[in-house]
């Protein structure tokens, strides 16, 4: 087994005229909650939908939990997709059991504890629920699955104060479990999120231009939210 | 954690795909606009009631009402754009992109969806048919053996070459959903002319499909042993250019997405 999570080796993907990544080489190990941070357009969905097989990326060479990204490693990884929504028929109880069928290693009574956690009303339809909601169903949808790889892109996006709270602590729980699995996390609410990371990748014009242990780029560089404003600036 | 090798071996039912897209989903404000199925479906049936009152002189054509049906093809083609672009409307496309299935299964789970959904429609228009039919029959008092032969034999032909075109139309839509959302958008005029030229094909030979003239004499339910073997042949390529373009859609979604 790769003792690494996720690795890139000088990986390049462009739409059209815009690089989204340039030659981006990264190590990500195993068991970590990883900040995957830097400013809009930076190159983060890119990234992700890399690791998940959506897009391929034009050179360089990309590694899953030891495999090249695709259909049959996405058993192993669950993803949240940026700007997602959820099928707007199902109930949270209708969406359990589509997850169930469709997602590997989804499990049940995780799935009803962080429902009863995050306050979700089983019987709304998504198509009827806020915002902030869904994009707790969704997430749910991602925490109950029993994988080592988990990707979470902007959960926290567009989402109220108090949502974005039970959204945190919805993963601090599944942080919490004895096998914890790898986990990225891209965000702008750095404020919030900052406690639960232990790595981070800082992004800007699709470069890695600083990535490393939290606790060591803290003493070095100052808070993550610091170490962001001064890449935006 | 779900053991490794566990995880790798989970794989997900075909048919439940297919279940799954078999759903018609479109989000926002359908409850809005559901009073409008009421005022077609009123339409349709007060029209139908004036034609049938109108029959009674030309009870011996009714059959020929039948090939309104193979406007159903239209329909076929916009059930499989929407049974794909439905997941870019509905802001889905990120979760069934990333389900551990091929692209390749994941197309043909939305094909064969499409087509079951279109059977459904079919099978509720040749009930409308039927009935409209008996009634405008009995109205004009011509409910007979030879006339109620002649218009089932024209119906049962008219579905059976609706059947054998369908999967071309719905693999199109399919294809064409698909198509939309990739960087190879700027084909889909080329698309456009290689179809109408397929199509052209067919109609063609289409004017010589004994779908009614001998459906007057045939016994009952059998005018599909009239077909030629060129005619079949016809439909047999058409089937496979049929899956030759749900492969091609997953090429495209594999790729050349534009995300």
């Amino acid at each position: 087994m790769s003792e690494m999570a996720v690795s890139l080796h000088h990986v390049t993907k462009s739409y059209g005229r815009k690089q989204a990544l340039a030659d981006v080489s990264l190590a990500i190990p195993r068991g970590r909650v990883v900040g995957i941070l830097g400013p809009n357009g930076a190159g983060k969905s890119t990234l992700f939908r890399i690791l998940t097989g959506l897009v391929r990326p034009e050179a360089g060479e990309v590694r899953v939990l030891g495999e090249s990204p695709g259909w049959r490693t996405n058993r192993q990884v669950a993803y949240l997709p940026d700007r997602a929504r959820w099928y707007p028929d199902h109930t949270v109880a209708d969406a359990l059991r589509w997850a169930e069928t469709f997602l590997p290693g989804f499990h049940l009574d995780t799935a009803h504890r962080l429902a009863a956690l995050l306050r979700m009303d089983e019987h709304v339809r998504a198509g009827q629920m806020s915002r902030g909601q869904e994009a707790r169903l969704m997430l749910l949808m991602c925490l109950a699955r029993r994988v080592p790889l988990v990707v979470l892109d902007e959960p926290l996006a567009g989402i109220d104060a108090p949502s974005r709270a039970r959204i945190l602590e919805g993963i601090v729980s599944v942080l919490s479990e004895e096998e914890r699995p790898t986990v990225l996390l891209s965000t702008h609410e750095l404020y919030e999120a900052e406690p639960l990371l232990d790595y981070a990748v800082f992004l800007t014009g699709g470069r890695v231009v600083l990535a490393g242990d939290a606790e060591t780029l803290r003493r070095q560089h100052g808070s993550m939210r610091h170490i962001l404003e001064t890449l935006v600036t | 954690m779900d053991t490794t090798s566990s995880l790798a071996l989970a794989r997900i039912p075909f048919w439940a795909l297919v279940k799954h897209d078999f759903k018609r989903r479109k989000r926002g404000g359908l409850r809005a606009y559901r009073g409008w199925w009421w005022v077609y479906a009123l339409g349709v049936c007060a029209a139908l009631l004036v034609l049938s009152a109108r029959v009674g002189q030309a009870a011996e054509n009714l059959r020929f009402a039948w090939f309104a049906v193979f406007g159903l093809l239209f329909l076929s083609f916009g059930l499989g754009i929407g049974c794909t672009a439905n997941e870019w409307r509905n802001g889905t496309v990120g979760w069934w992109l990333t389900l551990p299935v091929s692209r390749g299964r994941l197309v043909l789970s939305k094909w064969v969806a499409t087509l079951l959904r279109t059977l459904w429609v079919y099978t509720r228009v040749f009930l409308l048919m039927a009935g409209f039919g008996l009634y405008s029959l009995a109205v004009a008092g011509q409910l007979h053996y030879h006339t109620l032969v002649a218009f089932f034999n024209t119906g049962v032909g008219a579905y059976t070459l609706l059947l054998a075109l369908t999967p071309l139309p719905a693999a199109l839509g399919v294809f064409y959903g698909v198509l939309m959302q990739s960087r190879l958008r700027p084909a889909v005029p080329l698309v456009w002319l290689a179809f109408g030229l397929v199509w052209w094909q067919v109609s063609t030979r289409g004017n010589h499909l004994p779908v009614a003239s001998h459906a007057r004499v045939s016994p009952l339910f059998q005018v599909w042993s009239l077909w030629s073997w060129h005619q079949v042949e016809a439909v047999l390529a058409m089937w496979l250019l049929a899956v030759g373009l749900v492969l091609g859609a997953a090429v495209v979604l594999d790729r050349y997405l534009a995300l």
